[in-house]
């Protein structure tokens, strides 16, 4: 994001058809390659869309700690003098592993598949996956998100109230 | 923040900050043990050894369906040691709200200090400031005996005069008066 966007609380928004879409490319990647689960998510950390074995797994917590394996990466991409993040991190397990590959500056995609299943065939599947959402994400529009649309006062009113009741019955 | 309006989902993210040993741990700690685990996920923490935050601790908090829209929280804490000043530049990236814990022991008060123009520099850095961000004080170890005095504490960090909450975490005094009072602020700037 640049910094002028980021100043004026502008960031992409995502319309119910390239939501659609992106599961699309998911489903289709998930599919061809036999992973376990694939998550877009942005590199503060939040999930943006997540497809396959979500059920199972915690997917906030993987994208925090996602999204902070880049950030530490990048300072270690530093230190060896490249100029930008990593564009690809793998963690490889005794059975299962966890492949992360960079969606332009702001996005990444997070996929976790069997060991059994060679990493060149997830390479060159995500490969055409970041492509595809690469071209979605250029036809979208950098915006305000119109919070007050999802925020009314009486939403805030309930949040603060149940927040309150769930502390109370601790 | 971030909204996703497929499942009518919004996250806001709170970023516990402060000098090192000050509480920070301990106050998600004492949340996750004490609120219903169905309200939240498992806490996850980056530790060195012997026991120090090494990267960040994060938990997320949901508190159901509101109007068919379901908010969530993920509170996350920084290493406060002088040299993980990186990673605190990076887990704030994309704060909606934050918690200054305070050591209140007087021998403390240059690292509170410290790192209260630590986390203003960092934000500066990402075009952001105290003035319009929602931020709140926690003044924590307040069981303890050589500590400042609320007032001196306020004269010196408050600048703000945000809200401010007396705790002892360890014992969980203070510790949700001041979640409550952080994500209300919260709610009313968004």
């Amino acid at each position: 994001m640049d910094l002028e966007n980021r100043k004026n609380g502008k960031r992409l928004v995502f319309s119910e058809d390239s939501f659609q879409r992106i599961i699309q490319i998911l489903d289709e990647f998930l599919n061809r390659s036999q992973a376990r689960l694939a998550i877009f998510a942005d590199l503060n950390g939040y999930p943006v869309v997540y497809r396959g074995e979500a059920d199972t797994m915690d997917i906030s917590s993987l994208t925090a700690l996602a999204a902070g394996d880049f950030a530490a990466t990048a300072e270690m991409a530093n230190l060896i003098s490249e100029e930008s993040h990593f564009r690809f991190l793998y963690h490889e397990g005794v059975s299962r592993c966890s492949y992360l590959c960079s969606v332009g500056n702001e996005y990444f995609i997070l996929i976790v598949f069997e060991k059994k299943v060679a990493l060149g065939v997830i390479r060159v599947l995500a490969h055409y996956a970041v492509e595809k959402i690469l071209q979605l994400i250029q036809t979208l529009k950098k915006q305000s998100e119109e919070t007050k649309k999802f925020l009314d006062f009486e939403f805030r009113d309930i949040l603060t109230q149940r927040l309150d009741e769930s502390i109370r019955a601790r | 923040m971030h909204i996703d309006w497929l499942r009518q989902e919004i996250i806001f993210k709170i970023i516990y900050y402060g000098p090192g040993l000050g509480g920070k741990t301990t106050n998600l700690e004492y949340i996750h043990a004490h609120l219903d685990p169905k309200l939240r996920s498992k806490l996850i923490s980056l530790k060195t050894r012997d026991e120090r935050t090494l990267y960040f601790d994060f938990l997320e908090l949901s508190i159901g369906r509101i109007k068919g829209k379901k908010p969530r929280f993920h509170l996350y804490t920084i290493p406060g040691q002088q040299y993980y000043h990186m990673s605190r530049k990076i887990v704030l990236r994309g704060a909606d709200a934050i918690v200054f814990v305070v050591d209140s022991q007087k021998a403390r008060r240059v690292e509170n200090l410290a790192a209260l123009m630590d986390l203003e520099t960092k934000l500066i850095q990402q075009q952001k400031t105290l003035a319009e961000l929602p931020w709140v004080l926690q003044y924590n170890k307040r069981d303890l005996t050589d500590i400042e005095s609320v007032a001196a504490l306020q004269g010196k960090l408050n600048f703000l005069s945000v809200p401010h909450y007396e705790a002892v975490a360890s014992q969980g005094v203070g510790v949700f008066e001041t979640l409550r009072g952080v994500v209300q602020l919260l709610v009313q700037k968004v």
